[in-house]
């Protein structure tokens, strides 16, 4: 059971420059639309609603890397802050337009349709922690992709679940030795990759 | 490496403090001496992470269907964008 470590390779923001390269999209969508979902579920939208917030936003970001000719310059303003912006616009408008559509229809406003709830200073902060945790989420699936499955799992068991490294040891057929070196070393590289990413990206 | 590692080299290795050398040759002596690799498991740090790791798989479980939906709506804003799925 050892533990592989291997290294990124060049910036998923790099990468999306141009808006051609697809795969490259498509890890986009797939490392941000939880943090978008979880965002505008916070902001208090409905299910339906969060898909299209989470929609509108993902296709004004590929609108905005399609015209980048240049690296992403980040003194001249972080991809956090840029996308935490166009994220609260796009609750905003699904907000304000499922409230016109209400008065329309003459039904009940969602409550808080009209108010600025994503321009809040907690709107803010609620993104920052889902950023963080994304980050978090990201950096745990690349680890477990790094490494031996069964070192993944050892640490998943003890460190997550809190089994004891004799229970673990004896599930694995590994050591109670390699069960306690498998939680150092995937807390260790997680702390790492979050840094990595955040400093890529944040 | 036979002999134990002192308290304050494990210290250093648990913090990444070691050149790669030294943290390969404690590495080797942890896969085989289980007090030395208790010893790891009780140095400080790292259960901060740990709380937001559970707290992360919890939330995640909540917001679980909404990414389901999600990835059928990925499909059609890439099938939109670039034609067809690489």
């Amino acid at each position: 059971m050892s533990v592989m470590i291997t290294t990124t390779s060049l910036s998923l923001l790099e990468r999306m420059r141009g808006g051609s390269n697809q795969l490259a999209w498509r890890d986009f969508v797939h490392a941000y639309s939880p943090l978008l979902m979880a965002f505008a579920k916070r902001l208090g939208l409905p299910d339906t609603d969060a898909d299209d917030a989470v929609q509108e936003t993902l296709l004004a970001v590929h609108a905005t890397f399609r015209e980048m000719s240049e690296p992403f310059d980040r003194s001249k303003g972080r991809f956090k802050s840029w996308l935490r912006g166009v994220a609260k616009n796009k609750v905003l408008d699904v907000r304000r337009r499922r409230a016109r559509q209400a008065r329309r229809e003459q039904r009940e406003v969602l409550p808080g349709a009209d108010a600025d709830v994503a321009a809040s200073p907690d709107a803010n902060e609620l993104f920052e922690l889902e950023w963080q945790r994304n980050l978090l989420a990201r950096a745990l699936q690349q680890v477990a992709r790094e490494v031996d499955p069964a070192v993944y799992q050892a640490f998943d068991l003890h460190a997550v679940h809190g089994h004891t490294p004799a229970d673990v040891a004896r599930l694995l057929g590994v050591t109670r030795n390699a069960v306690y070196i498998s939680k150092h070393r995937i807390l260790q590289r997680v702390t790492r990759l979050v840094t990595e990413l955040d400093e890529q990206e944040g | 490496m036979a002999k134990c590692v002192s308290k304050e080299q494990l210290e250093r290795y648990a913090a990444s403090e070691l050149p790669e050398a030294d943290s390969a040759a404690i590495e080797a002596h942890l896969e085989s001496c289980l007090r030395c690799a208790q010893a790891l498991a009780r140095q400080p740090g790292g259960d901060e992470l740990l709380r937001r790791i559970r707290d992360l798989e919890r939330s995640r479980t909540d917001i679980r269907p909404a990414l389901e939906r999600l990835r059928k709506t990925e499909e059609k804003i890439t099938s939109t964008l670039f034609g067809k799925s690489p």
